[in-house]
């Protein structure tokens, strides 16, 4: 019996302890109400560290706690950040000037110390190394700085725009193993708490911020990875801002009272990519054109993915400046597909509704994976579009670790990139199209790509670089070696009540800005 | 008196018909799986027909590509049940060998097997399988083996026991006595007294399969779209909670039946086949 | 005893042991470079990248991924024993901080759910056996048949479908206050329940078939007494067993309910890591969860023998 009693007493222990603790949570939250200006957010990935040099996009482009030399528009033209210039001095060597006098959290002001010293911490990332070039990096005085990188990169500045190469100073509160748990920035958002059992971050505004202070007094981000119950979240009002909620609360929502709904493209595409152009059927440019016509994008976008994808007839974004807009790209057209199929020497013979070559039948595997929900749908929607024109095709998602064992030279893939990791052109382009790039083990070789891309990455002057990007885009919409079908669209949903929100497709998927203000 | 009467009829109804209870809904998820090729193309994509509730046309309504969802639903009873009865039947036989061989014949083996037999059931089942398809990759394949890899204990074990209590007894002695081999006296004389307890475990197991096989899908390690099954399904549905309820209720009720019959049969031939626990009725 | 207790304390450390190394091998055996899915996964995030050897060749020196399987296995073992299980690839926080971080709402979804169970459990299980064939007992049968059969995942979206969206009286995940607690401990709740109000059944049943109970009617002892003071305590005997085995499976359901409910534990910390290949993290979760199962079964052991006084007072036995 007495063993019953200390049981029931441990289990109560327990229980108050755990309660005390959800107790204090929510009675810090009611604390922060009573204070103006508010703004709580529903981020949708797990909150796991606040170390810009680890995981860059939630300390700048959520908290914005920290910031980067180099800023970019919307357009994707850039503009200076903590960096009022900068110059070339030579092909490899660039000489930044920085902006005098921005405080850091702390009261320390910035200096080209720092900025070294940050980004060195950045680069130890090999991803980062290979993203910048940077070979090494020189403290000229306080507020110049130099960086020479590997070999002549006209896309460098742009580089320095990637959130993990924000600046931070050395003052920040580090684990021992070097790891940043009390980041100090110079963003108009400050460090206050970051809350691992409920995965929130809680930021208040800096008041000595470079550009002004900001409207907001608090901001709380609070981790909340599931979509369904993100969009609960904003409707009850436990946050007033969120982002991709599931394409079916979309339409719900829009018509809702007090809700904004916004959907913006992003520069991230939906492609399809061939195993390989030698050998196979996808070797006749008639073929791949059959394919990309035959795909109804605007359907996919609209009823497929519940409008959150815009289709594409490009490559790059229409409403970027590098987006050469005189592309007429393929429009739905499964008349002309089933024609070109045939002109390349695909009948049915046999009238079973797939075409034969040479006593073959057209039949591929489409893989894909799933951790982008628009995927999935996408890919079961072409299956149906081609088999529309006589192409078998069978839908398989894997990881995308194992799509590579598993793909053939045959078959197609259908996959998410990120257009621009950083704001310019040639990260994707000379590595999807160059004959030696990174992406391309399709196999795509034309020498006058090649030699455009090679000379787009020499160029610096800006106009002369469009001209290059816009013939570019044009080749490969020609050659058509990969079929771009859709832009991924973020949906972003907040209260009436806040204000000033600009969305910036810049962003990993949203970027808050320090204009916005509470309205109520 | 009416209250006794429906008293009676319940407690005759119970007292003989797990089984039988078990039996009927099988029979009619057996029935759904022989009539599925009859429902329409669960692969049949729809666009401009999507997420509809529940209609004449479409009893379950259409999924997010305008699939037909009871098509959808029947089908992945056939991959359910089928991958079910492969995983329940290797481990099974893997189990049914290693346990006879064991207790057989005792000494380094079975020192080596009871171990083996203690880590394995000291470990919680679902987070090792989490594991193992998670690092082998998700795909029904990989779920299917993993299941086996952590079923076949449960067998080993049971056997050993009988066989550890049937070679005492005294015709074993007789057998031996007359010259049998060894073999031929597991197969002959060890292997029936092993049969009943083994054949209710089976079909608990299943069961259990089904659920198993349900939540790796449904973590999204498990059979991958578009083949249709159950766990994925849920999945799936999972975002259009609030939208169409109808993709997050009836795969779960397919599951729920499924399983249900399962450990009616089990409970009931667990109840036939001892005689000792038929005083109990149930557990 | 003391004997006894040592020989289940170095079975548990070889059970922990054991898991840890079975899950070594199995991420040392998958599909794909491990360093090549660290800079896909986390450090870039882009699915599409393709590292270049260099960068590899970095991220294995950085991570400590050169050399074979088994030296690098040793080598975290070696560390492990002494209290440092590595840091997290996602966040570059120790392993042992982040799990501990997070053990509270697991404990408090556990002792909670646990409860509940209890609560649910003991009047079914003494009403089911006391009135066995009624209408009643039936109904609890039924109860039990159900829940047993009822995917956890499933009814968790049930409830949520019933209570978050169309009642709205309660929310759909999350943390942070008692109403968060409410639907994740229901659904593990009546999952335990299920199978532990059964064995009390039929536990208390076959106490009640006893000699010394019919011994005990017969001189004429009023049936409430006999069925609380002498039934029950025997009965429950077998039953402290179940529930504390109930509490290792509880470990496994909660990867499920944590994931659904969105609930910060360690069950989905697990499943987190496992998504992306968080070597360290997984390692860690596992060996803890293997660790706490081992352990509430030692428990559970210990109190059974110290319980049951066939055991206790029988040497020699089991």
């Amino acid at each position: 019996m007495k063993f019953k009693a200390a049981i029931i007493a441990l289990v109560l222990a327990a229980l108050l302890i755990g309660c005390s603790q959800v107790e204090k949570g929510v009675s810090e939250v009611k604390e922060t109400k009573e204070v103006k200006e508010l703004l709580k957010v529903g981020e949708m990935w797990n909150i796991r560290g606040v170390d810009p040099a680890k995981r860059g996009t939630l300390p700048k482009e959520k908290a914005m706690i920290v910031e980067c030399l180099v800023e970019a528009n919307p357009d994707f033209t850039l503009k200076p950040g903590l960096a009022e210039s900068w110059e070339q001095i030579d092909a490899t060597h660039w000489r930044f000037h920085l902006r005098k006098g921005v405080k850091f959290h702390d009261g320390s002001v910035m200096k080209a110390e720092n900025v070294k010293w940050s980004i060195e911490r950045a680069l130890k990332d090999p991803t980062i190394k290979s993203l910048t070039k940077i070979k090494k990096i020189k403290v000229v005085d306080d507020y110049t700085i130099d960086f020479i990188t590997e070999e002549p990169y006209a896309a460098f500045p742009a580089t320095l725009e990637y959130s993990k190469l924000a600046i931070v100073s050395p003052n920040s509160e580090m684990d021992e193993n070097g790891v940043i748990i009390r980041p100090i920035g110079t963003g108009p958002f400050k460090f206050v708490k970051w809350d691992t059992a409920t995965e929130t971050l809680y930021l208040e505004g800096f008041d000595d911020y470079w550009k002004a202070k900001p409207n907001l007094d608090e901001l709380v981000i609070k981790a909340i990875p599931d979509p369904a119950s993100r969009a609960v979240a904003v409707e009850k009002g436990e946050v007033d801002f969120t982002c991709d909620v599931p394409y079916g609360d979309v339409e719900r929502l829009s018509k809702e009272e007090g809700l904004n709904v916004e959907i913006h493209s992003t520069a991230r595409v939906y492609q399809l990519t061939f195993g390989s152009l030698e050998g196979t059927p996808y070797e006749d440019v008639r073929v791949r054109k059959a394919i990309s016509y035959a795909i109804d994008r605007k359907a996919i976008a609209e009823k497929a993915l519940h409008g959150c994808a815009e289709p594409a007839y490009g490559i790059i974004l229409p409403t970027l400046w590098w987006a050469n807009k005189n592309i007429a790209g393929y429009e739905y057209n499964p008349e002309k597909a089933r024609e070109l199929l045939k002109e390349a020497g695909w009948v049915d013979t046999d009238k079973d509704g797939i075409v034969e070559k040479d006593g073959r039948e057209f039949s591929v595997t489409i893989y894909t994976y799933p951790q982008r929900p628009g995927l999935k749908p996408m890919a079961e929607a072409i299956q149906a579009y081609l088999k529309d024109i006589g192409i078998k095709a069978e839908v398989r998602v894997m990881d995308w670790s194992a799509i590579k064992k598993y793909m053939g030279k045959e078959d197609m893939k259908l996959s998410a990139y990120h257009l621009t990791m950083v704001p310019d052109p040639d990260y994707y382009l000379r590595k999807t199209y160059h004959s030696d790039g990174s992406y391309n083990s399709w196999g795509y070789s034309n020498p006058e790509m090649d030699r455009l891309l090679e000379e787009g990455l020499k160029t610096f002057d800006l106009k002369e670089r469009k001209k290059i990007y816009d013939e570019v885009q044009k080749i490969a919409i020609e050659d058509v070696p990969l079929i771009h079908v859709a832009f991924y669209k973020v949906v972003v949903v907040y209260k009436d009540y806040v204000k000033g929100f600009e969305f910036n497709p810049v962003a990993h998927d949203y970027m808050l800005n320090p204009e916005i203000y509470i309205e109520k | 008196m009416v209250r006794a009467m429906l008293n009676v009829g319940i407690s005759f109804y119970f007292r003989h018909n797990s089984i039988i209870s078990g039996l009927f809904i099988l029979a009619f998820l057996i029935a759904m799986v022989v009539l599925s090729p009859l429902t329409a193309d669960p692969t049949k994509i729809d666009l401009h027909n999507n997420l509809h509730p529940p209609s004449l046309e479409h009893p379950f309504g259409t999924d997010n590509l305008g699939r037909d969802v009871f098509a959808r639903v029947v089908n992945a009873a056939k991959i359910d049940l089928a991958i079910s009865l492969v995983i329940v039947g290797l481990s099974a036989i893997i189990g049914i060998a290693i346990g006879l061989i064991s207790g057989y014949y005792g000494g380094l083996i079975d020192k080596i097997t009871i171990c083996l037999i203690d880590i394995f059931l000291a470990l919680p089942e679902l987070i090792l399988a989490l594991v193992i398809v998670g690092a082998l990759g998700p795909g029904l394949f990989n779920s299917a083996l993993a299941l086996v890899a952590l079923g076949w204990v449960r067998y080993a074990r049971i056997v050993r026991g009988s066989v550890l209590s049937v070679k005492e007894r005294q015709f074993v002695e007789v057998a031996k006595a007359a010259g049998i081999n060894d073999l031929g006296l597991i197969i002959r004389h060890i292997l029936p007294n092993v049969i009943s307890p083994v054949i209710t475990i089976a079909m608990l197991h299943l069961g259990h399969s089904v659920l198993s096989l349900a939540s790796l899908g449904f973590l999204g390690l498990g059979a991958q779209p578009p083949t249709p099954e159950w766990g994925t399904m849920l999945n799936e549905g999972r975002v259009y909670l609030r939208e169409a309820w109808w993709l997050s209720v009836f795969p779960g009720l397919a599951i729920m039946l499924t399983v249900l019959s399962f450990t009616l049969l089990g409970d009931g031939l667990k109840d036939a086949l001892n005689p000792k626990s038929r005083r109990i009725a149930y557990g | 005893m003391m004997g006894y207790l040592l020989k289940r304390l170095l079975m548990a450390a070889l059970v922990v042991m054991a898991t840890s190394a079975l899950t070594f091998c199995m991420l040392s055996a998958s599909p794909g470079d491990t360093a090549e899915v660290i800079i896909k996964k986390i450090l870039v995030g882009e699915e599409e990248y393709s590292p270049t050897k260099q960068e590899i060749q970095t991220v294995k020196d950085v991570f400590g991924l050169n050399g074979p399987a088994i030296v690098l296995y040793f080598r975290w073992l070696w560390n492990a024993i002494h209290g440092d299980f590595g840091c997290s690839y996602v966040s570059g926080l120790p392993v042992l901080k982040e799990i501990v971080a997070r053990l509270p709402a697991t404990a408090l979804l556990a002792l909670t759910s646990t409860t509940l169970s209890v609560l649910i459990t003991i009047p079914l299980g003494v009403l089911s056996a006391a009135r066995q064939n009624s209408l009643l007992d039936y109904a609890c049968l039924a109860y039990s048949a159900f829940f047993i059969s009822i995917p956890s995942f499933w009814f968790a979206l049930i409830l949520i479908l019933i209570f978050s969206l169309y009642l709205d009286i309660l929310p759909v995940a999350g943390f942070g206050s008692l109403a968060h607690l409410v639907l994740p401990s229901i659904t593990l709740a009546t999952g335990m329940s299920a199978v532990t109000t059964r064995l009390t059944r039929s536990s208390l049943l076959e106490v009640l078939g006893q000699d010394y109970i019919t011994t005990a009617r017969a001189k004429g002892l009023n049936e409430n007494t006999i069925l609380y003071k002498h039934a029950l305590r025997n009965a429950l005997i077998p039953v402290v067993t179940i529930v504390g085995i109930q509490m290792g499976h509880l470990l496994s359901g909660t990867v499920i309910v944590e994931t659904v409910f969105g609930w910060p534990g360690i069950g989905k910390l697990l499943a987190d890591s496992i998504e992306v290949r968080d070597i360290p993290m997984i390692q860690g979760c596992v060996v803890f969860i293997a660790a706490m199962f081992s352990i509430v079964n030692l428990l559970v052991d210990v109190s059974y023998r110290l319980l049951d006084p066939r055991v206790k007072y029988g040497e020699g036995n089991a």
